[in-house]
């Protein structure tokens, strides 16, 4: 019994000290905690304070020095701008990137505003690579739709469909898929936006039976 | 031989007896009915408030009883008293005897020997007896006290005076408060005239929202923690484990959002109460900020507490 007890002992007290490892550091953790707050907050359309939550964010970067990083960060933002049909705001990543530019970056900035022939593929991230591929090549929407449904990250895809959307090449299908994982995550200002692009999809295709379903399913969230 | 019956109830009749009358005697000789008694003699200027079997006391005990009262030729009162030979040594030459009338309780003559090595009091002495009357004493403590509450009624006056004057101080405060309430008219809203900067609003609605959404981070923590107790961990279940020092941070949270509660209602107020709260606005966004600071923080704290969570790194989405 003396055995068994000390055997347990001992295992609680490795898993323990486990769990007090290296104590993460601060701007670490609030940076990515505000940048995080960020994004959801942005998605869900709590502008005001998404804004608030960014500029922490910055701050606790720029607390590092970390170049790479603060690119990165700009870089998030031209996501998520993209993600929701806006225009990028460009300037500050570019403001970084001629201080110090990193491959990784550059590409995923010319991916996001829509150079494609100017990505570099290997340094872009692997989630993207089939779909800047198919955008490069011309493929057609119905394959560039099925590529979205295979990024399985719910924000590469959003940002995915953002990029297929604002190239002016979306269908149904791409509208649908943008619209599917913002419903499921509960993100409503990207709802509300693929809604109303699905609306005039209808719409400019004639079917006004399914313009007219969207609209009133619009109007009950808004 | 064995005792016959009428011999053994004769025994216990007697044996009987004889404790009763020995207690008896016992309980009289503790009362003091065997001990020497002396008297001494006192005298006073008056008998006012002296009565026979008025009790003699010595640091609180009683020593003995006034048995006699006289009024002497010269006009004076003799105030004869025993005293049990036991308690005869408290009594000096150099005693001073106190009649004390308290506000509560009967009167009573207190003695107060100094110097116990004073010669013994003869019972030829007639020391003489002072007075203490609490009532008197009473009403001498409450002078003071109704010559400040005379200075107040003066001060009302005088106030009272300088409503009357049309040039007088509080008129002046009135027509001040009538100035503030003009105010009202012009400015947008009675936040804006207690700062008197459009800009300051914005901050403390600013940082409203942001009180808002830091309470909802707090809360998402929370879940995440909720989530690891599911595991049957020490680290998580302990007394030093991560739910009891979660519940310690959390109520340490609890306290400083009730006290962001009060500042919140104080903001309520200074829409409807504007000139009131103008003074106490600097206090109050900068408890903002240290509230809303102290909670983000203990947030970031909790975070950091989960136990096994790696690193958090910022990636391109």
């Amino acid at each position: 019994m003396k055995r068994v007890v000390l055997a347990i002992s001992a295992v609680l007290l490795l898993v323990v000290a486990c769990g007090g490892s290296k104590p993460i550091r601060d701007w670490v953790n609030i940076s990515h905690s505000q940048m995080e707050t960020f994004k959801r907050d942005a998605l869900t359309g709590r502008t005001s304070t998404g804004g608030i939550y960014y500029g922490k964010a910055i701050e606790e970067i720029k607390k590092s020095g970390n170049v790479d990083l603060l690119a990165k960060a700009y870089l998030i933002r031209m996501a998520i701008q993209v993600s929701l049909l806006e225009d990028p705001n460009e300037e500050d990543f570019l403001k970084v990137d001629a201080v110090e530019s990193v491959a990784e970056n550059k590409s995923y900035y010319y991916f996001l505003t829509g150079r494609f022939d100017r990505v570099d593929e290997k340094a872009l991230p692997a989630t993207y690579r089939p779909l800047q591929n198919a955008l490069r090549n011309g493929d057609s929407s119905a394959e560039i739709a099925k590529l979205l449904e295979k990024i399985d990250d719910s924000l590469s895809r959003l940002i995915g469909a953002g990029i297929v959307v604002r190239r002016g090449n979306a269908d149904e299908a791409t509208l649908l898929a943008a619209l599917g994982v913002a419903s499921e995550q509960g993100w409503k200002a990207a709802v509300i936006l693929y809604l109303g692009q699905l609306q005039s999809y209808y719409e400019r295709t004639g079917q006004t039976a399914k313009a007219a379903a969207t609209r009133a399913r619009l109007s009950l969230i808004e | 031989m064995p005792l016959k019956t009428e011999h053994k109830v004769g025994l216990f009749i007697i044996v009987t007896v004889l404790l009763v009358v020995a207690g008896l005697f016992f309980m009289a000789y503790k009362k003091g009915l065997f001990h020497k008694e002396y008297t001494y003699q006192l005298s006073s200027k008056t008998g006012e408030g002296l009565t026979l079997g008025m009790p003699v006391i010595f640091a609180g005990f009683k020593i003995g009883n006034v048995t006699d009262l006289e009024l002497t030729e010269q006009g004076f009162v003799l105030v004869k008293f025993d005293v049990p030979s036991e308690h005869v040594r408290w009594l000096k030459a150099d005693s001073r005897f106190i009649l004390e009338k308290p506000l509560l309780g009967s009167p009573r003559i207190n003695v107060r020997t100094e110097n116990m090595g004073s010669p013994p009091l003869l019972a030829t002495d007639r020391p003489e007896v002072t007075e203490v009357n609490d009532i008197n004493e009473t009403i001498k403590r409450f002078q003071p006290i109704i010559d400040k509450a005379n200075q107040i009624l003066e001060n009302v006056e005088q106030i009272t005076a300088n409503l009357a004057d049309p040039n007088g101080e509080v008129r002046g405060i009135l027509r001040n408060a009538q100035k503030i309430t003009g105010n009202f008219t012009d400015k947008k809203s009675a936040l804006e005239i207690a700062v008197g900067d459009p800009q300051s609003i914005q901050a403390i609605y600013d940082s409203l929202r942001k009180l808002k959404d830091i309470t909802a981070r707090a809360e998402e923590i929370l879940r995440k923690a909720d989530a690891i107790a599911g595991k049957t961990d020490e680290s998580v279940y302990g007394p030093e484990g991560l739910l009891s020092e979660i519940s310690a941070i959390l109520k340490d949270l609890l306290a400083k959002m009730k006290r962001l509660d009060v500042t919140l209602e104080n903001v309520n107020k200074i829409t409807t109460e504007a000139s009131d709260a103008a003074k106490d606005l600097k206090v109050l966004r900068s408890d903002f900020d240290a509230g809303i600071r102290a909670i983000g923080d203990l947030a970031n704290e909790i975070d950091k507490k989960i136990p096994f969570k790696k690193e958090p790194e910022i990636k391109l989405p």
